[in-house]
């Protein structure tokens, strides 16, 4: 059975790994592979900081739909006329205009985080390119395996893709479903 | 067509930008008996508490989802007619089929805007 099994590993490795020696020199370049992932700075300094950048941006973007519904709910419920309602509307464009600085702040955030995807997707591609990565049966964390059943089950899945149904197409579909 | 503006209506979002959004547009049309729910939990506690005439709700949410809600509605002995306008950002076609074979009665994209609404609304509640 030992005997068998280790047949089987054996012949799942690549070439160097069957040559004398060549185990263990596998093994080393295995290592130095994973190592080249740096795998400690992509859950730390990459997708940590990612889950912090997004969080400010969704504050962020937050606090602007905040100053943009003040202001319209301020000036449709105004009741100030002439120069006083002309004042009201001048300070709020202003207020409208500051705030539209929030773009360059979640701009930089989001330029942090594209930069951090691209880097883990090379540092993957390389290490998949190195050690002849096939995939294989996925293994799925808990996270992707609750949103994985919510999105068969509820369709659960996320804002529609680009050339996803217009509304036009949507009220004909509506229409013929009766 | 004419719109009974005071017409309870329950907003469900787990989104209180878009809630704001849809209670200030429907303020516009003239409807002042706006309530708003978080989630479909939180809207069917609302639905037993208070006689509504129209829900507008969204489709993803925790813990229960609009469609979740809608089924809910219509299998409820009391709530089974009550108008129900989805408005989400799932446009894809099996989502709709599944919205409408679930009962709903209209169903608005995001973005939308405040024509929109008023179309959907008239076609659903309009006199």
């Amino acid at each position: 059975m030992t005997a068998c099994g280790g047949e089987q590993r054996q012949a799942e490795r690549p070439e160097a790994a069957r040559e004398p020696g060549g185990a263990a020199a596998y093994i080393a370049e295995l290592r130095a592979a994973i190592n080249g992932l740096g795998l400690l700075d992509l859950a730390g300094r990459k997708l940590g900081t990612a889950h912090l950048d997004i969080d400010d941006v969704l504050g962020q973007t937050r606090k602007v739909a905040d100053v943009m519904l003040e202001t319209a709910e301020c000036l449709l419920g105004s009741t100030a006329t002439g120069q006083a309602y002309q004042s009201l509307v001048e300070e709020r464009m202003i207020g409208l205009m500051e705030a539209s600085g929030f773009q360059d702040l979640t701009g930089q955030r989001l330029n942090r985080i594209v930069h951090s995807l691209h880097a883990i997707e090379e540092r993957l591609r390389l290490f998949a390119a190195h050690v002849q990565a096939q995939d294989g049966e996925i293994r799925l964390g808990t996270h992707e395996l609750v949103r994985k059943s919510r999105e068969v089950e509820q369709m659960l899945a996320g804002p529609g893709a680009p050339g996803a149904m217009t509304q036009d197409g949507i009220d004909e579909l509506i229409r013929l479903a009766g | 067509m004419a719109l009974d503006t005071s017409l309870p209506i329950l907003v469900v979002d787990d989104y209180q930008t878009m809630v704001r959004i849809i209670k200030n547009l429907l303020k516009q049309l003239g409807f002042e008996d706006v309530d708003d729910a978080a989630d479909g939990t939180a809207a069917l506690a609302k639905l037993k508490e208070k006689k509504y005439g129209l829900v507008i709700s969204d489709w993803n949410m925790e813990p229960m989802t609009g469609y979740e809600l809608l089924r809910h509605v219509r299998s409820d002995d009391v709530l089974r007619s009550l108008p129900f306008i989805m408005v989400t950002a799932e446009s894809k076609t099996e989502n709709v089929i599944a919205a409408k074979k679930a009962g709903v009665n209209n169903y608005i994209v995001k973005p939308f805007n405040a024509q929109t609404l008023k179309a959907k609304i008239e076609a659903v509640v309009g006199i």
